[in-house]
């Protein structure tokens, strides 16, 4: 049984590795890189928002809790 | 003992959250500031690497006080030129000609990072043909470009052939983003393409 895992790991390996390659048959010409982030920005300081205040909420009840 | 359990789970699940959403807050911090690196898939091709010392290590660009670091950086898994892991250096595909030799040497640089805050060619768009661009390799020799044109194409009509040109003149082409997020795409909707030519 545990033969048969990783022989289906080796071969899942070995056809994303396939993909992977077929994706650069031509590296002399590559696309144009995507050279720039801010349209992440909103979503970015909604993350952190979030995150900072769960943080602090999760301390502060750990704190009263103890 | 029923309610000390309750009260020991109640405080593990709480550090657990705090110490998740902290993890999340500087990982999150971190990748929109300083460092966000591109997955680079391996070539199947073989391609004959620029010799150590030919490949270039600064860019200054004098009339917008840019003296960045030369990073090296192949192809992502979309098949696109990767960019480099940071919002100050630039990088340099490694899998093209060095600059100073034949064909087009490119170096792409952040516009923005993902709070916003400028990158290293923010203000590429302010260069001027006839500007200066001075690069230096790893042996200590700097070549002067002169900026000869200045593009900007949709971003799915970059004419990456003529970008990564190997058999026109010594020329260094300079690219970023421009224009408006594309929220479905997660990328700019323009490239801006400097193209400078060697001097000396």
């Amino acid at each position: 049984m545990k033969k048969k895992f990783i022989s289906a790991g080796a071969a899942a390996a070995t056809l994303l590795a396939g993909v992977a390659s077929a994706q650069t048959t031509t590296p002399e010409v590559p696309g144009a890189p995507a050279a720039g982030m801010g349209g992440e920005m909103i979503l970015n300081f909604a993350i952190l928002g979030l995150a900072l205040v769960v943080a602090v909420a999760g301390a502060v009840y750990a704190y009263r809790l103890h | 003992m029923k309610m000390a359990t309750r009260k020991g789970i109640l405080f593990g699940l709480s550090i657990a959250v705090t110490l998740l959403a902290s993890a999340i807050f500087i990982t999150t911090t971190i990748r929109a500031l300083w460092y966000a690196p591109e997955v680079e898939v391996p070539i199947a091709a073989d391609i004959q690497e620029a010799a150590a010392g030919d490949v270039p290590s600064r860019l200054r660009i004098p009339a917008l006080g840019i003296d960045a670091h030369v990073q090296q950086v192949g192809i992502n898994a979309s098949g696109n030129m990767a960019t480099p892991n940071n919002f100050t250096d630039v990088g340099w595909y490694k899998y093209g000609p060095p600059p100073g030799f034949q064909g087009s040497a490119v170096l792409a640089g952040h516009v923005d990072n993902g709070l916003g805050l400028s990158g290293v060619f923010k203000k590429l768009n302010e260069l001027s043909v006839g500007d200066e661009i001075q690069v230096e390799n790893k042996n200590g020799e700097r070549m002067d470009f002169r900026v000869v044109e200045i593009q900007t194409y949709p971003h799915d009509k970059v004419p990456n052939h003529i970008l990564f040109a190997r058999d026109d003149a010594a020329r260094l082409n300079l690219i970023t983003c421009e224009g408006d997020w594309l929220q479905s795409e997660r990328t700019y909707d323009k490239r801006l393409v400097v193209y400078a030519e060697l001097v000396r």
